[in-house]
C-alpha cells in the first residue's frame, strides 16, 4: 500500500471515532507530558545547582595540605617548593596560590550604604590569592598589594551577593546590589582584632577594604585579597607567612583532572573537593528524583499503551467485517497490520504532541507562579526548567513508541483474520 | 477463466468433520455468465471464497484468470483480488463512514497507482456506469438497498477485473430492485465480463447462461439453461 493511501485510510478511519482517538491520545499525552515536565524540571534544577549554587569548573583542582601530619612520616607542607613541584606536573597549566589571613579581622560599619544606612559589625575572613585566579572578574585596579594608606582590593563571592540580595537585604530594607554596583564600596577593617574571641595578640592594624569585583571563584563566606597582602598581614601579625592554605591547579583538559588528583595525592597532599562533592551529591539527588519521576511517567505511558491495546483489540473486533472487505478488495495481511499500526502511530503522535505542549504550558505556569507567589530566595532561577528540543523529540518518539507497542498485538490479530470468515459472519 | 480440479474443503463442528467441497471440478469460460445454485449450507459461498482467493485453506487446484492460486503467497493473493476479481455480496458490505465514491475507490487504496484526481475520475465513471453518479457523496446509510448494491457493484468493477464473483447479490433486495440489479449484471455480461453468481433465487439463476448445481460438495452441470 502506498503511503498516500495509508495516510488517507488512517485519517478516514480515525475520523470515525474521534472520541475514542481523543481518549487514547489523552493517556499518551498524560504520560509524555509528565515525562517531559519532570525531565525538563530535573535538568533545570540540576543546571541551577551546578551553575549557581555550586559553580564548579571542570578543570580546577583545589589542593590543601594534609589534615594530619605525623612527625617525619607526615604529609607535605604546602610551601613554595611544593607549589613549584605542583606546577611542574605535566597536565597542570596554571597554579594559583592561596593563603589565609591568619590573624583575626573585624569590621564595624555605620554609614551610608547605596542610598540607605547600614550599621553592622562583622568578623572578616580573608584569603589571599594569586591575582590570576580572579583577574577576569576584577573591575577596578589591578588586584595587587596596595601602597600604604590605600585600601586593600577585595573580590567578593557572587554567591554571597546572591544571599545578600535574596535573604539579607529584603528584611532590612537594604537595596539590591548588582556586581557592578558593589564595585568601589569601601569598608573599614581592623586586622588582629576580633569581636568574638580573645585570640588576637599584639597591636591591631586599621585599614580599609575596597570591593573591586565579584567572582564565582571567590570565597563564599569572606573575601579574597591579593596574596602579597595576606602574606604581609601575616608577617605583621607574626604568624606563618610561608606556607599556603591551598593551591588551585588548572588542568590543561578536564580529562586530565583524575591524573592530577592521583599525582597530588602521591605527593602527600589532599584534594579539597568539598564543593565538587556537594555539587555531585545535590546533582545526584536531583537526578534520582528526576529518574523516579521519569519512571513514573513511563509507567503512565505503559498504561496508555495498555489502554491503546485494549481500545484497538475492541476496535479490531468491531471492524472485523470492514477488515474482511478491505482484504476482499486487495488488502494483504501486511496492509492490514500497517493500517492498524499507522492508526496507533497517529494516536501516539497526537498524544505525544499534546503531552509536550501540555508540559510546556504547565512549566510556564509554574515559572509564572514562582515569580509571582514564591519568596525571592537565594539562587531562585527565572525558570526551573531546561527546555531542550531533544527532550521534546524524545517525548514525541516515546509517545509513538508506546502507541505502537500497544497496537502490536491488535495489529497481528487484525492481520490474522480470515476474510472468508469475517465476511460470511 | 475458472478451472477448479478435485477441490476439497472440510471444517469441524460439534458433530465432527463437515465436508463442504468434496472433489469439486468446475470450468467457467471467459465471458460466461454462470450461476451456482444449491441449498443453504451446500458450500456455495465457500466455493466463491476459494475461487476469489479469500480462502486459501482447501485442497485441490484452482486456476482463475491464468493465476494458480495455490502458488500465490498472501501478497500475491491480495494483488489477485485487487486486479483480477471483483466481489459482490448479499449484504453489500460497504464501509459505513465512507461516501459512495470512497467506497468505490476502496480497491485503489491497495493498488499500485498513486491516489489522485485520475483515480477519482475513474471512480466517478464507474459510479456512472451503474447509474449512481448523482449520489457519490452519500453515505451508505443515506442510500436504499438497491443503491447500496449498485455502489457495491461499482466497487467490484472499479479495478476493471476479468471476473465478477457474486454471493446472493439480490438476496437482500425486493423484487423490483433485484430485477434492476439483475438487469445490470446482464448489461455487464453483454460488455464481456465473466460473471459467476451463487444464488438460491430462481430469478437470479434464470438470468445466467449456465446453471450449475452444487450438491454434496460437487458440481452437477446442466441443471438448466438460463433465460437470457
Amino acid at each position: 500500500m502506498r503511503i498516500s493511501s495509508l495516510r488517507r485510510l488512517v485519517l478516514l478511519s480515525l475520523s470515525r471515532d474521534w472520541k475514542g482517538v481523543a481518549f487514547s491520545a489523552l493517556g499518551v499525552a498524560i504520560g509524555i507530558g509528565s515525562l517531559v515536565f519532570f525531565v525538563s524540571l530535573g535538568l533545570g534544577v540540576d543546571r541551577v545547582v551546578r551553575q549557581k549554587i555550586f559553580p564548579t569548573e571542570a578543570t580546577l583542582v583545589d589542593v590543601v595540605p594534609p589534615s594530619v601530619s605525623i612527625g617525619v612520616l607526615g604529609g607535605a607542607k604546602l610551601d613554595q617548593s611544593t607549589v613549584d613541584r605542583l606546577a611542574k606536573l605535566s597536565d597542570v597549566a596554571q597554579v594559583y596560590r592561596k593563603m589565609n589571613v591568619r590573624i583575626p579581622a573585624a569590621s564595624r560599619y555605620d554609614g551610608p550604604f547605596f542610598g540607605s544606612n547600614l550599621r553592622i559589625a562583622v568578623e572578616i575572613l580573608a584569603v589571599g590569592v594569586d591575582a590570576g585566579l580572579v583577574r577576569k572578574d576584577v573591575l577596578l585596579g589591578d588586584f595587587s598589594d596596595p601602597p600604604p594608606g590605600e585600601p586593600i582590593p577585595a573580590v567578593a563571592s557572587s554567591r554571597l551577593l546572591e544571599i545578600y540580595n535574596k535573604s539579607f537585604a529584603p528584611p532590612r530594607n537594604l537595596p539590591q546590589l548588582s556586581p557592578t554596583l558593589v564595585v568601589g564600596f569601601t569598608l573599614p577593617v581592623i586586622f588582629n582584632r576580633t569581636f568574638v574571641g580573645g585570640t588576637a595578640t599584639g597591636p591591631s592594624m586599621a585599614g580599609q577594604v575596597q570591593v573591586v569585583g565579584v567572582s564565582e571563584r571567590a570565597l563564599v563566606a569572606g573575601i579574597n585579597i591579593p596574596l602579597e597582602t595576606a602574606m604581609r598581614l601575616n608577617r605583621l601579625g607574626s604568624v606563618d607567612a610561608q606556607t599556603f592554605s591551598g593551591v588551585t591547579l588548572v588542568a590543561r583538559d578536564p580529562s586530565a583532572v583524575p591524573r592530577i588528583i592521583q599525582a597530588v595525592k602521591g605527593m602527600g597532599l589532599q584534594i579539597d573537593d568539598q564543593e565538587r562533592r556537594l555539587a555531585q551529591n545535590a546533582g545526584a539527588a536531583v537526578l534520582i528524583t528526576t529518574y523516579a519521576m521519569a519512571l513514573l511517567s513511563m509507567l503512565i505511558c505503559l498504561l496508555a499503551a495498555v489502554n491503546i491495546a485494549q481500545a484497538l483489540f475492541a476496535a479490531v473486533s468491531a471492524r472485523a467485517k470492514e477488515i474482511g472487505i478491505m482484504q476482499a478488495v486487495g488488502a494483504s495481511r501486511r496492509d492490514i497490520r500497517n493500517l492498524i499500526l499507522a492508526e496507533a502511530g497517529v494516536i501516539g503522535l497526537i498524544g505525544g504532541g499534546l503531552g509536550v505542549l501540555g508540559a510546556l504550558v504547565l512549566a510556564a505556569a509554574v515559572d509564572r507562579l514562582s515569580a509571582s507567589r514564591l519568596p525571592n530566595f537565594p539562587f531562585k532561577p527565572d525558570t526551573f526548567f531546561s527546555h531542550d528540543w531533544r527532550i521534546f523529540a524524545g517525548g514525541l518518539a516515546l509517545g509513538i513508541l508506546a502507541a505502537l507497542a500497544g497496537s502490536f498485538l491488535p495489529s497481528r490479530q487484525a492481520a490474522a483474520m480470515n476474510p472468508a470468515t469475517t465476511i460470511a459472519e | 477463466m475458472i478451472i477448479a480440479r478435485d477441490l476439497r474443503k472440510a471444517y469441524r463442528d460439534g458433530s465432527g468433520e463437515v465436508r463442504v467441497l468434496n472433489g469439486l471440478d468446475l470450468d467457467v469460460r471467459a465471458g460466461e455468465f454462470a450461476a451456482v445454485v444449491g441449498a443453504s449450507g451446500s458450500g456455495k459461498s465457500t466455493l466463491l471464497h476459494v475461487l476469489g482467493g479469500l480462502d486459501a485453506d482447501y485442497q485441490g487446484q484452482v486456476e482463475v484468470a491464468g493465476a494458480r492460486l495455490r502458488e500465490l503467497d498472501d501478497a500475491g493473493l491480495a494483488l489477485f483480488r485487487n486486479r483480477q476479481v471483483g466481489f459482490v455480496f448479499q449484504a453489500f458490505h460497504l464501509i459505513p463512514n465512507l461516501t459512495a465514491l470512497d467506497n468505490v475507490l476502496l480497491p485503489a487504496f491497495f493498488g499500485a497507482e498513486p491516489f489522485g484526481p485520475e483515480l477519482r475520475r475513474r471512480g466517478r465513471d464507474t459510479l456512472a456506469r451503474v447509474g449512481m453518479s448523482e449520489k457519490e457523496d452519500r453515505l451508505p446509510a443515506q442510500l436504499s438497498g438497491g443503491e447500496r448494491q449498485r455502489v457495491a457493484i461499482a466497487r467490484a468493477l472499479f479495478a476493471e477485473p476479468k471476473l465478477l464473483l457474486c454471493d446472493e447479490p439480490t438476496g437482500n433486495l425486493d423484487e423490483t430492485t433485484g430485477g434492476e440489479v439483475i438487469g445490470l449484471f446482464r448489461a455487464l455480461h453483454r460488455e464481456g465480463l465473466t460473471i459467476l453468481v451463487v444464488t438460491h433465487e430462481d430469478r437470479m439463476s434464470g438470468a445466467a447462461q449456465r446453471v450449475l448445481r452444487l450438491t454434496a460438495g460437487v458440481i452437477r452441470d446442466g441443471a438448466g439453461e438460463g433465460v437470457r
